[in-house]
């Protein structure tokens, strides 16, 4: 049974696959509690769409995918901070408009470049075998900064996500967060580029985080159950893709979905089971509140 | 616009002021004016619909409007405001604490790194002792009732230490022994040169904490002691709950 986990990382792909794999299982969820908390799930799907314009530019100029992908999710951020302030555009709409914008540029772009159909579906479900070491370092500083940047402006961010004009005036500068959580989004799009894909990114990003939320209540509780949920179905996931020869994307989102299925189930009897109502009152509120309107 | 023009010695300056809340639909306030001098305590009154959350959205800078807002003779700076919303579309359950929403109130006095000084600890166990929740520092959102929530929010606002206060049906679903610690709290930042305007509806409370009304009416502002506004003809409005008060 062991083997069947140690084997595969004998071979030098599969182990920088590994470290792609974990990295991506620890930064996605960190990001994702905040995407979870703000709703913004459909922007992480969005995101990881509109970056296949950079990888496309990529091709066709010869230059690194990575690269690439990180110019168009930041190209992308910034579009989307300035589409989200125009006060006649509701955000979702925004997000749909820059989404479609990047993902056909990027698709004719592909295509226009000569990218092969396995090249494209290489980007789109991940591919273990394109992880360089190149590609492994620059994954290690993008998820570097983010892990930074969450450290910072981890209580700003929960402060400004609780009470946005309440943050603003007590000093928050909420649309600086903002715009730099949809940086972060498209940094996490980048790491996850090559193991997972785009089109499954939305998966590490969104999932591990969802199921945390229903286990825990305070955001570090989610944070780090959110990431052994990311790094124990990224890890099942590719050493299982690896043995059965299915994508490795396909398998690890498969194995979230899977992860948010059965919390769901679990938390709901858990939840039937402890009602809120047996904590005890303080004084002078709710019940007696109610008494002195009586 | 914020911070144009207005008397520099007041706390709040409003001029003109025409506020809605979409642009092909008629204003909810139009034209009106007053000013507030630092140090003053002033309820804002008048039936639903007059206008009152709409003033305040407007003076926070929530809501597009034309006409010249100013307080404390600029553009309201960091922490200079503080602001308890009337309905606040909050998730229960949000994973915070009391302790963590009251500190986010001193934000403004530290740095971008900066972790919570021992002045700030004691800003934040003193405003949440002042509106009676000093047992809950740790409790979640999740477990609090409505008004324990809406004490919360008012300690958060105690908390920053801002010049002026602005809230918004502070007393809503809070007993009278609440909304009389709230009021003695106000009281004292008053004491201290801090402004504050709140909307309130319950009238026998204006009477006991507020020396000054302004009776909101969309496009007029009926400015007095509560005496005077109260039970004057053009605010009326407030005969039935004023003779309902006396019996």
């Amino acid at each position: 049974m062991i083997d069947l986990f140690v084997e595969p990382y004998s071979l030098a792909f599969m182990q920088r696959a590994l470290a792609a794999a974990v990295m991506i299982g620890i930064v996605a969820p960190l990001v994702g509690v905040w995407v979870v908390l703000r709703r913004l799930a459909y922007l992480g799907d969005a995101m990881g769409h509109g970056t296949i314009a950079g990888v496309a530019v990529a091709y066709l100029v010869g230059a690194s995918i990575v690269l690439g992908a990180l110019a168009a999710a930041l190209a992308m951020a910034l579009l989307l901070g300035l589409l989200m302030t125009h006060p006649r555009i509701r955000s979702d709409s925004a997000i749909a408009g820059a989404e479609v914008a990047l993902f056909a540029g990027g698709i004719l772009l592909l295509v226009i470049s000569g990218g092969t159909r396995v090249e494209i579906s290489h980007l789109l479900f991940g591919s273990v075998l394109t992880v360089s070491s190149g590609d492994l370092l620059a994954n290690l500083l993008i998820a570097g900064v983010i892990v930074v940047a969450l450290a910072v402006l981890g209580r700003d961010l929960r402060d400004a996500t609780f009470d946005p004009i309440g943050a603003r005036l007590s000093g928050i500068r909420v649309s600086l967060i903002e715009w730099a959580l949809l940086v972060m989004v498209g940094g996490v799009v980048v790491v996850a580029l090559q193991t997972i894909g785009l089109l499954m990114t939305i998966a590490m990003l969104v999932l591990p985080a969802a199921a945390a939320r229903l286990w825990v209540r305070t955001v570090v509780g989610m944070s780090l159950l959110g990431v052994a949920f990311g790094v124990g179905t990224a890890v099942i996931g590719l050493t299982v893709a690896y043995h059965a020869g299915l994508p490795s994307g396909a398998v690890i989102a498969a194995l979230t979905a899977v992860v948010l299925g059965v919390s769901a189930v679990a938390t709901m009897r858990r939840r039937r089971t402890r009602p809120v109502a047996h904590l005890p009152e303080a004084p002078g509120s709710g019940a007696s509140a109610r008494r002195h309107a009586s | 616009m914020h911070g144009v023009g207005g008397e520099p010695s007041a706390a709040i300056v409003v001029a003109d002021l025409h506020c809605g809340y979409a642009a092909s639909m008629p204003g909810v306030l139009e034209g009106i004016g007053f000013s507030i001098d630092p140090g003053e305590m002033v309820a804002l009154v008048g039936p639903n619909g007059c206008g009152k959350t709409t003033l305040l959205r407007c003076l926070v800078g929530e809501l597009p409007m034309q006409g010249t807002v100013v307080i404390h003779g600029s553009r309201p700076r960091r922490g200079y405001v503080s602001y308890v919303p009337q309905v606040q579309r909050w998730e229960r359950d949000y994973p915070i604490t009391v302790g963590e929403v009251v500190a986010a109130g001193r934000r403004a006095h530290r740095c971008l790194f900066g972790r919570l000084s021992h002045h700030d600890r004691e800003a934040i166990d003193a405003a949440i002792e002042e509106v009676g929740l000093p047992d809950l520092h740790r409790r979640p959102l999740s477990h609090l009732s409505g008004g324990q929530f809406r004490r919360v929010l008012i300690a958060r606002a105690l908390a920053q230490d801002a010049d002026v206060m602005l809230l918004d049906e502070p007393f809503a679903g809070l007993d009278r022994d609440s909304a009389l610690r709230v009021i003695d709290a106000l009281r004292r930042r008053v004491a201290r040169g801090v402004t504050v305007l709140a909307s309130v509806h319950e009238l026998d409370l204006v009477r006991i904490g507020f020396p000054r009304v302004l009776g909101l009416d969309r496009s007029t502002v009926h400015d007095g002691r509560p005496g005077d506004i109260l039970n004057d003809e053009p605010v009326g409005m407030f005969r039935a709950q004023v003779a309902a008060l006396a019996l």
